[in-house]
């Protein structure tokens, strides 16, 4: 028997595929921001577009990342409105440039003191999120996208609209950025002791 | 050849790469041997699932008999977990749901 045609999104579907990802919306709409109450907005306005356009939607597919390209989207149209080209300009500059060392120099520190990484057990949520609020926004969303929300390069390739490659280069950049400024947070802090060279 | 000649052609270079022989001295046919630098340079793909160019298996082989790669499998390990955790709590205030159901109440009332 043949397969009947897929529908387009009913209405009414909206409350049971779009609603259920508000809190990842949510946490999503803070990291990019990272400012509650344009967080706070950025849900609402994301929701509203997502209800607009709706009829746009297959059922079935991908709901939530169709709704965080939508709050991504927003959050840049916001951002440009609020700042001066130049200021964008700067904050987009690809710092992937230098070279990417194949060893990560920050385990290489590590390993000896901690080699099962229970130092990173010490550090509190907060501390965590601040760093990666404190990354260049394109390494920021990677991260956020892949190791928060755990979506496939192939799924940010396309919400970012930049190619596979370009996602895996951000990502890995974004973790070394972050495993750096984090292993010091916890030499500081005395939770592992450091290397020779960290004082 | 034994475990340290075995080792050491593994930690050598890109040309170590004939057949690998398993803990029993048995040639292993299922998984092309990679070298440590092959392995650093994959790992954050491994853990993420994402291999391109090589197997999940050969990857997985060398980290499992590699002491001096293991661990940096094991703080990559340690790391993500982190990450994933720092937002396990976290959720949308239960007054910005509600303001979100009111607007699309007020919308879905418009178009209708």
């Amino acid at each position: 028997m043949k397969k009947p045609e897929k529908e387009a999104a009913e209405p009414a579907d909206f409350h049971e595929e779009a609603l259920p990802h508000m809190d990842a919306v949510f946490r999503f709409a803070l990291r990019l921001s990272g400012s509650q109450d344009q967080a706070e907005d950025l849900v609402q306005e994301t929701f509203l577009r997502a209800f607009r356009s709706w009829d746009k939607y297959t059922p079935g597919t991908q709901c939530k990342s169709w709704l965080f390209t939508i709050c991504r989207n927003v959050f840049l149209r916001q951002r440009e409105r609020g700042q001066r080209h130049d200021e964008i300009v700067s904050e987009n500059v690809d710092r992937s440039s230098g070279p990417f060392e194949v060893v990560n120099p920050v385990w290489v520190k590590a390993v000896k003191a901690d080699p099962e990484g229970e130092f990173f057990d010490a550090i509190v949520d907060d501390v965590v999120l601040q760093h990666i609020q404190d990354l260049p926004e394109d390494y920021r969303t990677a991260v956020v996208l892949s190791d928060l929300e755990g979506f496939s390069y192939q799924e940010i390739s396309e919400m970012t609209e930049v190619p596979v490659g370009t996602v895996k280069s951000r990502l890995f950049r974004g973790r070394r950025i972050l495993q750096g400024v984090l292993y010091d947070y916890a030499v500081s802090m005395g939770y592992i002791k450091g290397a020779p060279d960290d004082a | 050849m034994n475990f340290f000649d075995r080792l050491k052609r593994l930690l050598g270079s890109s040309e170590g790469q004939t057949s690998l022989a398993d803990g029993n001295g048995n040639a292993s046919e299922a998984c092309k041997p990679i070298t440590c630098m092959e392995a650093m340079a994959k790992v954050q793909e491994y853990l993420d699932g994402e291999l391109d160019g090589v197997s999940h298996e050969e990857v997985a082989q060398h980290f499992s008999m590699c002491k001096r790669c293991y661990p940096h499998l094991r703080l990559e390990e340690s790391f993500k977990d982190l990450l994933r955790r720092s937002t396990e709590e976290e959720g949308c205030p239960e007054h910005v749901k509600a303001q979100v159901l009111e607007l699309l109440s007020q919308e879905a009332g418009q178009s209708g």
